[in-house]
């Protein structure tokens, strides 16, 4: 007779790190339990303390699905599976807490120059807490119809994906450029979690992934605030996570690459339990510094 | 579909959206103008009814102006709505197909003036909604 013991076990500490995931996102909603901002009766000054995040990071790389993942209450597998389209604008959030609200910045380049500026002089004059950047080691979502038609296209499915990634990542880059230099400007203590999306497609690179983020230039650029603003005033975590377990599809459907075969639900769970871990820490240590 | 063929395309493809999201941008503004008119012409007509000449025909023409308000506010917000596939289109193009440096300022400069506009068209219509809901059916 077959012994489902373990089977019974590892489904039982998957349920326990779902159950536990999103009873600790509601904790998040509600961030003023260790935050630094208290509740004011009077809504302008209440407007005037207010310190939102940040969430930031090129176009397609799932900023809007982790808002909602951590502002929207509702069923963790509601977000899950739905097609992507660009935000135009930025997007605004709600946390249970009136005095903490998520904004998302749009990352197509062409809204770059209208719409971040203000951002970056928000960010230098501390008006967020926080900052989540997020990259997917260059698997930017592609909403348009074919790739084929990509500038990047060579008539080679897998050269262009080489192509495509690489330009991305150093996107990736240029975008936290853009968010160190505006941080080493901020007077009060803020933290930087960068946040590394579709695990289920570079898995299998685990390492090289983590010493792309962890070391190199992405490391060099994010020392720089450190020494800036000194350990006490600024912290840094990398967290790698899948928000949504999917191929890499374009807007017509065509696959250009499959999702790293083991990777499964319990997998997602536990970087997501990783993710709001980290975010809580986050929030402890952001009580702490002030 | 050969790489020069495909790179036709996408001159001609520039070429065509460009008027296209200027036409847009001209009819969000023009709806943006209606709108404000029409809040205009409404508060004018309500004004009339603290008057204690009122008329009929006063009433009337508040309840008149209270309708073609409503009914301008949801042709803003239809007409917003129709838009949004032309800027995704448009967005995408930039972002992932262009190759030409003078298409690609040329779509861009256009993208950005209607986004603005759609960015303003929104912001009138939030406002209206909520004067809007403040606002008795004059009876």
């Amino acid at each position: 007779m077959p012994d489902d013991g373990g089977l019974f076990r590892d489904v039982k500490s998957t349920w326990d790190d779902f159950k536990w995931v999103v009873e600790r996102i509601r904790e998040i909603r509600s961030w003023i339990g260790l935050g630094t901002t208290t509740t004011n009766a009077n809504p302008s000054e209440a407007e005037q303390t207010r310190r939102d995040i940040l969430l930031i990071g090129p176009g397609g790389v799932g900023k809007s699905t982790l808002a909602k993942f951590l502002a929207e209450d509702r069923d963790l597998l509601a977000i899950w599976g739905q097609s992507y389209k660009e935000s135009m604008n930025n997007e605004t959030f709600k946390l249970a807490d009136p005095n903490v609200e998520i904004l998302v910045a749009p990352g197509q380049h062409h809204r770059r120059p209208t719409i971040w500026p203000q951002l970056e002089e928000d960010l230098a004059a501390d008006k967020f807490r926080g900052v989540i950047f997020v990259g997917s080691y260059g698997y930017h979502s592609l909403p348009m119809e074919s790739h084929r038609s990509h500038r990047l296209y060579e008539g080679d499915d897998a050269a262009f994906l080489g192509s495509y990634l690489r330009e991305n990542r150093n996107d990736e880059l240029a975008v936290l450029s853009r968010v160190v230099e505006s941080l080493k400007r901020s007077q009060q203590a803020s933290w930087l979690l960068v946040l590394v999306t579709k695990q289920d497609l570079w898995c299998d690179q685990h390492n090289d992934v983590e010493l792309h983020y962890r070391s190199g230039k992405f490391a060099a650029r994010i020392d720089e605030i450190s020494h800036a603003l000194g350990q006490r005033r600024f912290r840094a975590e990398p967290v790698f996570a899948s928000l949504n377990i999917l191929n890499f599809v374009t807007g017509n459907g065509e696959c250009l690459q499959k999702n790293t075969a083991g990777y499964d639900a319990r997998r997602q769970i536990r970087s997501l339990y990783q993710l709001v871990k980290t975010l809580d820490e986050l929030r402890i240590w952001e009580g702490d510094a002030t | 579909m050969s790489m020069a063929d495909l790179a036709v395309y996408k001159h001609d493809f520039a070429v065509r959206i460009a008027p296209l999201l200027t036409e847009y941008s001209h009819r969000l503004v023009a709806a943006q103008t209606t709108l404000r008119d029409s809040v205009n012409q409404y508060e004018n007509a309500a004004a009339k009814l603290q008057n204690w000449t009122r008329t009929q025909h006063d009433l009337d023409m508040a309840r008149l102006r209270y309708q073609l308000l409503k009914s301008d506010c949801e042709a803003a917000r239809e007409l917003g709505n129709a838009v949004l596939d032309p800027i995704r289109r448009a967005s995408q193009y930039l972002e992932h197909e262009v190759e030409n440096e003078l298409d690609k300022l040329e779509v861009q400069a256009r993208l950005q003036d209607l986004e603005a506009a759609m960015r303003a068209l929104e912001k009138t219509l939030e406002a209206t909604s909520s004067w809007f809901m403040s606002v008795p059916v004059p009876v």
